[in-house]
């Protein structure tokens, strides 16, 4: 098979050539730098990441890291205010976040000339953000929160399916019971007690890593970094790790069914699958690839352009840590379409490729894809920069990138197959969302959980 | 395997047993402050030219064996008439099914050689776009002028994308902030204007809509135009040019006119319009208001992109720090600058909680009068290096400077336009921003709330007084 693939594509970018070349070092206080150096424009990336997420939230605070994010841009002693944001845009320069539930992490992206500022910036509230905290900073954020929270969950369409995922995939006390954006209840609750103790805990050096990419000196550059965030104090020794949960192999709630304000309804399928970069991760996201990726996949042809069962249907492997799921989505043509036969039809094409394993022509469309979509990752500075923190946090290795690619390469007919196997034997989730008749909405139906991925700008 | 697991699960602590260093050297106390710029300026196209007299822009960039495509052809949803939708539609069909291959083949064919193609519907232009690895660039050619020349517009097909459209249709009615930018089409450009949509067509005229009258539309506005080709990536002009010239070398139709009329919707004077969203726990405020058009010299067009930022064009706009930073209404504001051959318009929108409605409606509004007062150097400052950071970032990818220099082309610009942009906002100061932003407002606005008229109704016609109009979801008269 591989012979075939890789005349499929005779491209002058094999996996060897794919590198994001950097250099190494840690800081006395602990904190990993990665150098990469990119002069083709006067740009600069900082991106920070922070080894903390969702999953490490106590009970009653869901949605803590990411209201803590928010936090972030609200000042310290020595850049009071709206500083952070003010000083960086007023040189030319722009920054956001994000928080999942395994990480968070800050970007500051702007021209090269103003490195060491966003290194000084980003050290400043590194090392001092807790003593500038204040009950009013967190009310502001925490309405800001839960306004993202009203906009990405209650009124977006399904919104109410992605906020009863977590609760339906695991068990309460896993880490991912709960979603990132947490609930209502929760964010009310944190206190700026609860914000400094976060602040200390988990964002200290020893617990961050450092990218700094593009257009800098690379000998001078050692030495800013050295003066900024090199003054950061190391914490005293902690243990902050992660929890280590039980595998999870079953949904809690294996079906649910939910009204919402739309006009379709729609079903979501989901599947507990393995986790991030482990063995059977690539060969999931081959099948979802194979199913649901763009017009010639199995499921938009047989549901769509043959049976006209659906709108739109869509698959995806959602790699994460602790655990990962496979997801296929699909929205009905009219108020009345029967779920169930859109859910079999699903299921027939599940059982079809673990029973016939992919085609030649699949396993060369896919595999052409991957490899385009690296490429294109490899393209951007901002993205290079968040994959060499991405990788780091995830293999210990900040360049990563040929053996990820190098995992869908090496992967078999067989792999596909018994990954499509594992799915149509495995016990599912099913979530079916109908139209509500007649609905208030809002944030006082919704639940206390949600699903998305939060960022601050 | 275990290996690797193992390192997965230790995240976290990274070195728990080394003693605390003692803090050394101290932060400075102050932050340090920017020397000067690197210079900059986009990569600039070799301008090539066709058999048929069509300008092809080649940025060659070989880092990566990746390129962009873009063909502008004018006409876009202005050539709709009056059959919303007919043009999203039309285009929307090209890559389905052309030449030898019906809609399944010609999706494999694309899609097995990871060609991303297909064509994008815009207020006056349509672009067709290629992102593809640079090995496939014959291919991805070929797949692309089949669609331009040889579409095929099977009836069956037709149906079945007919079929998809009307479902999205329905999909979108689910979002407010949809409704809002549909609604806020209608009332602001008025009845009868080409662009007062919407794009994407309603139940009704995607109904009618026939495989013959789609394949008129595209016929009509491809052969009218000579189009524009832009190229960036590891492409060289030894192979591009032939390869142009031997598929779209006949492609020629003279100039297109994509001169739009005014809006018409707030000529009489602002009008202040809710749609009802029940149960919505958000509530979508959206703002237009006349701006200054693509014949405006381009001082005032500096002043004018100048001015929008400083409004609501960062995080640190006028608009996102009092609705989001200071009030804690919404999770972002924003506002934009829209200048078209004929009108140009600013439009501001935010979501904002249901329960602060009318009190972010009414900051809203003193924000967009506030910024008739003027602005400061230092928020034109701000504004220069965002504008200047944009085009950084943008040309950081092929398909991002494609897109710039297509945007370009839309506008009838010539490729040295960034230049001469930054050339000019340089020289903008506070007065010459505020006089060029000659906006009418209020005076001329549309002013369009989507939300659950329950519950903000009273609140919003209290705080903004004033003829409130309730319409439906398409912005027709309410029932």
């Amino acid at each position: 098979m591989f012979l075939l693939l890789s005349a499929a594509l005779a491209s002058p970018a094999q996996a060897a050539d794919l590198s994001l070349p950097h250099e190494r070092y840690q800081l006395d206080n602990g904190l990993t730098v990665i150098l990469h150096h990119d002069d083709s424009l006067p740009q600069v990336v900082v991106d920070t990441w922070y080894d903390v997420g969702s999953q490490n939230e106590v009970a009653g605070r869901t949605g803590f890291a990411h209201l803590f994010e928010h936090l972030m841009f609200m000042g310290t002693t020595r850049l009071p205010g709206s500083g952070f944001d003010d000083l960086m845009e007023q040189s030319g320069g722009w920054n956001n976040a994000w928080t999942s539930e395994d990480a968070t992490n800050y970007y500051d992206v702007g021209p090269s000339h103003i490195l060491e500022l966003l290194l000084w910036m980003e050290a400043d509230r590194m090392e001092g953000l807790d003593g500038a905290m204040t009950q009013e900073k967190l009310d502001l954020q925490r309405d800001v929160v839960r306004n993202e929270r009203r906009q990405s969950v209650e009124d977006a369409p399904y919104g109410e399916a992605w906020e009863a995922l977590n609760g339906a995939m695991y068990p309460a006390d896993h880490p991912y019971a709960h979603p990132v954006i947490g609930s209502h209840e929760d964010l009310q609750a944190a206190t700026v007690e609860d914000v400094v103790a976060f602040f200390q805990k988990y964002y200290v050096p020893t617990n961050a890593s450092l990218v700094v990419a593009g257009d800098f000196d690379p000998v001078a550059v050692k030495a800013l970094i050295e003066q900024t965030l090199g003054t950061v104090p190391r914490p005293p020794d902690m243990v902050v790790g992660s929890v280590v949960p039980d595998p999870v192999d079953l949904p809690v709630t294996p079906m649910l069914e939910l009204t919402d304000e739309v006009q379709l309804p729609a079903t979501m399928l989901t599947w507990h699958s393995p986790k991030v970069l482990t063995s059977g991760d690539a060969a999931m996201d081959v099948v979802a690839s194979i199913l649901g990726e763009g017009r010639s996949s199995r499921l938009y042809s047989a549901l769509l352009h043959e049976q006209g069962l659906v709108t739109e249907v869509q698959a995806y492997q959602m790699s994460q840590e602790l655990g990962s799921l496979f997801q296929v989505f699909a929205l009905a043509t009219s108020p009345d379409d029967d779920l169930e036969a859109i859910e079999a039809a699903v299921q027939a094409e599940l059982d079809r490729l673990a029973q016939d394993g992919p085609t030649e022509e699949e396993l060369t469309r896919t595999r052409n894809q991957l490899e385009l979509h690296f490429l294109r990752e490899l393209e951007d500075l901002n993205s290079r920069a968040e994959n060499l923190n991405r990788y780091l946090h995830l293999t210990g290795e900040a360049d990563y990138v040929a053996q990820d690619l190098q995992r869908y390469r090496d992967l078999t007919p067989d792999d596909i197959k018994a990954a499509a196997a594992m799915l149509s034997t495995a016990r599912r989730q099913t979530t079916r969302i109908y139209p509500a008749p007649d609905s208030e909405g809002g944030e006082d139906d919704a639940g206390d959980d949600t699903g998305a991925e939060g960022g601050a700008q | 395997m275990t290996a690797l697991i193992a390192l997965l699960l230790a995240c976290g602590p990274k070195t728990p047993v080394e003693p605390v260093v003692p803090a050394g050297p101290q932060l400075a106390a102050t932050p340090p402050t920017p020397g000067a710029p690197r210079d900059f300026a986009p990569p600039a196209p070799t301008i090539l030219t066709l058999s048929s007299g069509a300008q092809v822009w080649l940025v060659e960039n070989d880092s990566l064996p990746l390129f962009s495509l873009r063909i502008i052809v004018p006409g876009g949803e202005a050539a709709d008439g009056s059959t919303p939708g007919l043009t999203s539609f039309a285009d929307e069909m090209l890559t389905h099914g052309a030449g030898t291959r019906d809609a399944p083949a010609y999706a494999a064919a694309a899609e097995a050689l990871a060609i991303d193609l297909g064509a994008t519907t815009q207020d006056t232009s349509t672009t067709l776009w290629i992102d593809a690895h640079s090995d496939q660039l014959i291919p991805a050619l070929d797949l692309l002028a089949d669609a331009v020349m040889k579409p095929r517009f099977d009836k069956d097909e037709v149906d079945r994308v007919r079929d998809v459209r009307l479902g999205e249709l329905t999909v979108a009615l689910d979002s407010p902030r949809s409704v809002a930018g549909q609604v806020a089409d209608r009332v602001y450009y008025g009845e009868g204007h080409p662009l007062a949509g919407p794009r994407s067509g309603t139940p009704d005229s995607i109904e009618k809509l026939t495989a013959k009258k789609l394949k008129a539309s595209w016929a009509l506005r491809r052969d009218a135009t000579t189009p524009t080709f832009i190229v960036v990536g590891a492409v060289d002009a030894e192979t591009l040019l032939p390869a142009l010239d031997a598929r779209f070398g006949k492609w020629s139709g003279g100039a297109t006119d994509i001169g739009l009329p005014a809006p018409t919707g707030t000529v009489a004077g602002t009008r202040m319009v809710f749609v009802d969203a029940p149960g919505s726990s958000q509530t979508v405020l959206q703002v237009r208001l006349p701006a200054p058009d693509l014949t405006a010299d381009e001082a005032t067009l500096s002043g004018a992109r100048l001015a929008t930022t400083v409004l609501g064009g960062t995080f640190t706009s006028r608009l996102n720090r009092k609705l989001r930073e200071e009030e804690g209404y919404t999770y972002g504001a924003w506002a934009g600058f829209y200048p078209q051959d004929g009108f140009g318009e600013v439009i501001a929108s935010t979501q904002v909680q249901r329960d602060v409605t009318a009190p972010a409606l009414r900051d809203l509004l003193a924000e967009l009068r506030r910024i008739q007062d003027g602005v400061t150097e230092d928020e034109l400052t701000k504004a220069r290096g965002s504008r200047r950071t944009d085009l950084i970032d943008g040309s950081g990818s092929r398909d991002g400077l494609a897109d710039m220099y297509a945007g370009l082309a839309t506008q009838g610009q010539e490729p040295g336009a960034f230049a001469a942009r930054l050339a000019a906002e340089a020289q903008v100061d506070p007065a010459a921003a505020l006089a060029s932003y000659q906006l009418a407002v209020l005076d001329h606005a549309a002013v369009i709330v989507v939300g659950d008229l329950s519950v903000i109704r009273g609140p919003v016609e209290e705080a903004v007084p004033g003829t409130w109009q309730v319409l439906d979801v398409w912005g027709a008269p309410a029932k």
